[in-house]
């Protein structure tokens, strides 16, 4: 592929259609020079643009659909015969951006052995589970965009999706998003609550990712429920009262658990992806969203 | 992740296996066009992975490898039990359910589908992985196991085709290939 666009050939204008050419600047520079010299070539250019988003669109809600068991048992049944029961309807979703960047969980980091969430998530679910926007702090940056997270250039994003189920059978309606930023950590924060008590569950990314199954702690009146799941940690909390949380706390991991990836989309073609306006957790700005292509950082992620 | 154990199918491997699973049903719905099929495709997929595991870390990313097997597994299917093109299955298209109430994109999605639905399987398959995936063309190169410059001449030769058959109508598309019963 070629810089001048005097030579810019058909494979040139496929990968700016595709999106392809977004970390090469001079690249791609060059061929919206040539498309504004040849409006014939910009319209074919664009005419694939919209056939890549329709296709998209055609099939965007497919990341969302309930993975059946069986296929989930195909993975985890030579090992333990484990037993995925069916989630229940998903009332939500959120998109977590995350960073593959040298040296972050995603690039080599082994999976650790610590089968404990961070000390740092703990202590936030206990002392946020009662705050306000008044009394917390945190949420001084609340609502703000996942684009917002990092700014670092030559830094990669990619996006997580998480299924929220619906607790609604329980007793508990979903009514609140937060997005909770310090200085160090974002904090997805969702509410749910009942007749006499307020769910929170609290979910970021963490540097040692680990699998571990739900445990239980109490600091007061508070009982907190936490858990890892690959790079995500998890913790809900509620008064402690008869209501069987433990319970809800497993029906929250099983949906949370079908966690995935989403691709980026081309800043030529962009769009909100599957679940964006879910909650109201906007996407990343397209320029900050993009994957470099190709990118170390990437490809270390890709290798999931 | 690269130094996952390779003697023993871990929790962490199944962990990012797991996650690549909603992109592979993804496309092979796409592809195939009927739900059950499409999930028994990536069923069988997901367990020669997990089969031969050994042999993903050398071979790119484990989303390409993952759909390097899916790939093979659909183009089988294909060969074994479907035309090179047809009509999608009942249900598949229901997209009242599956789209947006926007309605002129409602239109788009189905037009879309029924275009797709008209390219050569070979075509499709690569204009679906380059629209939903994302993929670079050497990787769709590494998936289908031919030259990247077969994977750049059928795609170009896929969307001209599809553009055509979106701007001039479905109805002056040539007719399918009848596929050779023995």
């Amino acid at each position: 592929m070629t810089s001048d666009w005097h030579e810019i050939r058909e494979i040139d204008l496929m990968a700016y259609a595709d999106g392809l050419l977004n970390d090469d600047t001079k690249h791609k520079a060059a061929i919206e020079a040539y498309l504004a010299a040849n409006p014939a070539e910009a319209r074919r250019v664009k005419a694939i643009i919209e056939d890549n988003r329709a296709i998209r669109q055609r099939y965007r809600d497919a990341l969302q659909a309930t993975v059946p068991d069986r296929l989930l048992q195909t993975v985890y049944a030579p090992a333990n015969n484990r037993m995925l029961p069916a989630i229940q309807k998903i009332a939500a979703s959120l998109i977590l951006a995350a960073v593959a960047a040298s040296g972050g969980w995603l690039a080599g980091q082994q999976f650790g052995n610590e089968n404990n969430i961070s000390a740092g998530l703990l202590r936030d679910a206990a002392g946020y589970h009662s705050a306000t926007d008044e009394t917390a702090p945190l949420n001084a940056a609340a609502n703000r965009s996942a684009g917002n997270i990092l700014h670092s250039s030559g830094r990669s994003r990619v996006r997580i999706e998480i299924p929220i189920p619906d607790l609604s059978p329980h007793g508990f309606e979903l009514i609140s998003r937060e997005r909770m930023i310090d200085p160090e950590h974002e904090t997805l924060r969702i509410i749910y609550e009942s007749a006499d008590n307020t769910l929170n569950l609290f979910l970021r990314l963490h540097g040692k990712a680990a699998i571990s199954p739900v445990t239980r702690e109490q600091t007061g009146d508070v009982v907190v429920y936490h858990w890892s799941d690959g790079p995500l940690a998890y913790a809900i909390t509620a008064q402690n009262k008869d209501q069987d949380i433990a319970r809800l706390a497993e029906i929250v991991r099983e949906a949370a658990a079908q966690a995935y990836f989403t691709n980026p989309v081309p800043e030529n073609q962009g769009e909100a992806v599957a679940g964006d306006s879910l909650l109201g957790i906007q996407q990343p700005e397209a320029t900050e969203s993009m994957p470099a292509k190709p990118s170390n950082t990437v490809k270390s992620f890709d290798q999931l | 992740l690269q130094n996952i154990p390779q003697n023993k199918t871990s929790e962490e491997f199944k962990w990012a296996i797991i996650r690549q699973i909603p992109h592979m049903r993804r496309y092979a719905v796409s592809l195939i066009r009927d739900q059950e099929t499409a999930d028994d495709m990536v069923q069988d997929s997901l367990e020669r992975a997990l089969k031969k595991q050994h042999l993903w870390h050398k071979q790119g990313s484990l989303r390409g490898w993952l759909f390097r097997i899916l790939y093979h597994r659909c183009m089988d299917h294909y060969r074994k039990h479907l035309p090179d093109t047809f009509p999608a299955a009942t249900g598949i298209d229901n997209v009242t359910v599956m789209q947006p109430a926007n309605q002129e994109m409602r239109i788009e999605c189905i037009r879309i589908g029924e275009a797709l639905d008209r390219l050569p399987v070979e075509q499709r398959a690569l204009v679906l992985m380059a629209a939903l995936e994302g993929l670079s063309y050497d990787e769709m190169a590494r998936i289908t196991g031919v030259p990247i410059g077969t994977v750049r001449s059928r795609l170009a030769r896929g969307r001209e085709t599809l553009r055509n058959m979106l701007e001039r109508g479905l109805e002056e598309r040539q007719p399918d290939r009848l596929r050779i019963v023995k």
